[in-house]
């Protein structure tokens, strides 16, 4: 099980660096941008930014709950498939 | 009548897939390829309008009506048709591409139905032809999966016969237009084309049966049955707002349920049901914008979606393995797919692809009615399928932890359908226009703002760190969570097994009263008759002579008496 370059600290450094030069730099050309905005969220500098990972952070954490409560596992069905 | 059938795209792709069934080798290959690329012309070429009618049983049917909606569904079901066609191409299974080809005929007949009693014997024809394409895959988990998947549409094809027969009652009329469900009849045809959108209750047949068709097959399913539904709740059920809490409560069991599966093709499945369920918001919102987005979002996810699948069905080919936790690290040998696979992530909602021109749409008429909840939650809907279905997809199949698997690329056929929907996806996203020609309404919609394009990148940024940051915990595992189907795959039956225990107990206490019963009064009767019994012995003179005594007496006593 080798590691894929991708999985490397080295190019995950590399990862996560750019991914914070991109969400800076978009919350930056927010300034600089016009354009109608339907909500005042999206003119908050970084708005959509905290809307897009609260939105992911739920999910993940209704996933961890729905799987707790009816996760099973993927040999479930098989019985009642015979 | 014979020339306007063969103008009629899917009657061709229905005729000619018996032609296909029949034929073997590189005729079989040619003609099937053509079929598809045929009917895409007939669609671009029909001209507009009600078309002939056709009698039958003593109704005026319409089975070509042509308006710039069924246009738009047309064109997407024929360029998803060429797609499949073109990746299952080689694939060895007889029956698989003629049941397709019959799937993908009865979807256009569907769409081009201007009466609900052609809309009628398409859906169910449709029914038929996507049980044989999961059928056709062969296994016993397919076999279980596609009667099941059938009991349901069997079930959705029911209502909406009720539907037509009882709005034919009411109001003398088959016509397929905007229809409100306040009559029983509209109402029914509702709640079927629900069942087949897999709206809330019986949304789980589709992450039930589209993972268990073959490669090909699943590429197929993924296209026509939920977008039909999609096409007759726009044309029928504009504006019901109903339609606005079943499109969020979809598109959040969708997210939860990606988030957590550890099926490659399940995980597909499930964000289907999540944006057809952002669908159903904007037929929901129902205005001109909405519906404009609701066409051009359909349109986008047929072919997004059919290449993450084929995308998908190449890893399940090439490993053999159908669970995310078995695979990764594929991109080393997998190059293409996994780039593919990306722009097909990508064109989920990223600016310079076709789901960004599309969905935003949607979004965009909620703000126009200030509707922030619904803004919102379409928001959350396009980020939350970003992360759970999108990132999880290529980053745990092609990146992320090494599996160790180094299977090659898929076949040219395949590569080259991939690569078809993929310049499809990035093309159409950057030179949008060809696409807004096609929508039912006239566009009053510029995608490429700055304000919007650097809210839509925020908002799938902020999503991409909250996986990056979080991913651990929405690594694969092989695990199912449990659905709505658990009622009628365990409990149902276990309770049917249950009540038939009863039953037979009860059935077996009763025989077993009543053997007893009988037995005594068979007792009774041989101890009076039996050839020993009271009845049975030789009585004397004297003892008769008493006995007549007595009755005359009693006789005496009765007459005077009374």
């Amino acid at each position: 099980m080798g590691r894929r370059r991708l999985d490397r600290p080295g190019t995950a450094r590399i990862a996560w660096l750019v991914l914070l030069v991109l969400l800076a730099s978009s919350v930056m050309v927010q300034f600089a941008v016009e354009g109608e905005a339907h909500f005042d969220v999206e003119r908050w500098p970084g708005g959509m930014v905290l809307v897009g990972a609260i939105a992911a952070a739920a999910v993940v954490l209704a996933a961890r709950l729905v799987g707790a409560l009816l996760g099973r596992g993927d040999d479930f069905h098989d019985d009642d498939d015979r | 009548m014979t020339a306007e059938a063969f103008a009629h795209p899917g009657l061709v792709l229905i005729v000619g897939a018996a032609l296909v069934a029949a034929l073997r080798g590189p005729w079989r290959a040619a003609l099937a390829l053509a079929l598809p690329i045929a009917a895409l012309a007939l669609v671009a070429h029909a001209p507009e309008g009600a078309g002939t009618p056709v009698s039958f049983i003593g109704l005026d049917l319409a089975p070509m009506r042509v308006d710039a909606l069924s246009r738009l569904f047309g064109v997407a079901f024929a360029v998803a048709a060429i797609g499949g066609v073109l990746y299952g191409l080689l694939q060895p299974r007889r029956m698989e591409l003629p049941c397709a080809l019959l799937y993908a005929g009865a979807a256009l007949g569907v769409v081009f139905a201007g009466d609900l009693l052609t809309v009628f014997l398409f859906w169910e024809l449709m029914a038929i032809g996507s049980t044989l394409v999961i059928w056709s895959n062969g296994t016993p988990r397919a076999f279980h999966a596609s009667m099941r998947y059938l009991i349901v549409h069997l079930f959705g094809g029911t209502l909406l016969l009720l539907g037509i027969a009882a709005r034919y009652v009411a109001t003398g009329s088959l016509a397929f237009d905007a229809m409100t469900p306040l009559d029983p009849g509209a109402a029914l045809i509702l709640a079927a084309f629900l069942v087949n959108a897999g709206a809330p209750p019986l949304w789980a047949w589709v992450a039930d049966a589209y993972p268990e068709a073959n490669a090909t097959g699943t590429v197929f399913l993924s296209a026509f049955t939920t977008k039909a539904a999609v096409y007759a709740l726009l044309r029928g059920f504009p504006g019901v707002e109903l339609l606005i809490p079943v499109g969020l409560a979809m598109a959040a069991y969708g997210l939860v349920y990606a988030a957590r599966e550890g099926d490659l093709r399940r995980l597909l499945a499930y964000g289907i049901v999540n944006q057809v369920g952002v669908m159903l918001v904007g037929i929901g919102i129902g205005t001109a914008m909405a519906k404009n987005g609701v066409a051009a979002q359909a349109f986008t996810h047929i072919l997004y979606k059919a290449l993450l699948l084929m995308a998908a069905g190449a890893v399940l080919q090439a490993t053999g393995r159908r669970s995310i936790a078995e695979v990764g690290g594929l991109a080393r040998s997998m190059p293409w797919t996994a780039l593919l696979a990306v722009v097909g992530v990508l064109s989920m909602a990223a600016p310079l692809t076709l789901g960004f021109v599309s969905k935003s749409m949607i979004a965009q008429a909620a703000g126009d009615l200030h509707r922030i909840g619904v803004w919102l939650a379409l928001a959350v809907a396009s980020a939350g399928v970003f992360v759970a279905v999108g990132l999880r997809f290529v980053w745990f199949t092609f990146f992320g932890p090494d599996s160790g698997l180094r299977p090659p690329d898929p076949p040219l056929h395949m590569r080259l359908a991939m690569l078809l929907l993929a310049l499809l996806c990035v093309g159409l996203g950057v030179w949008y226009e060809p696409l807004y020609r096609l929508l039912p309404f006239p566009v009053d919609y510029a995608p490429y703002t700055g304000t919007h394009v650097v809210a839509q990148l925020q908002l799938l940024l902020g999503a991409a760190l909250v996986f990056f940051v979080l991913r651990r915990f929405l690594a694969p595992a092989r695990t199912i969570t449990l659905d709505v189907d658990w009622l009628y795959r365990r409990a149902l039956p276990r309770l049917g097994v249950a009540l038939s225990g009863i039953w037979y107990a009860a059935a077996y206490a009763w025989h077993s009263a009543m053997a007893h019963v009988l037995d005594r009064a068979a007792t009774g009767v041989r101890r009076m008759h039996g050839p020993e019994g009271l009845l049975a012995r030789t009585w004397s003179v004297r003892s008769m002579g008493l006995w007549m005594l007595v009755m005359l007496l009693g006789l005496l006593l009765i007459g005077y008496g009374g």
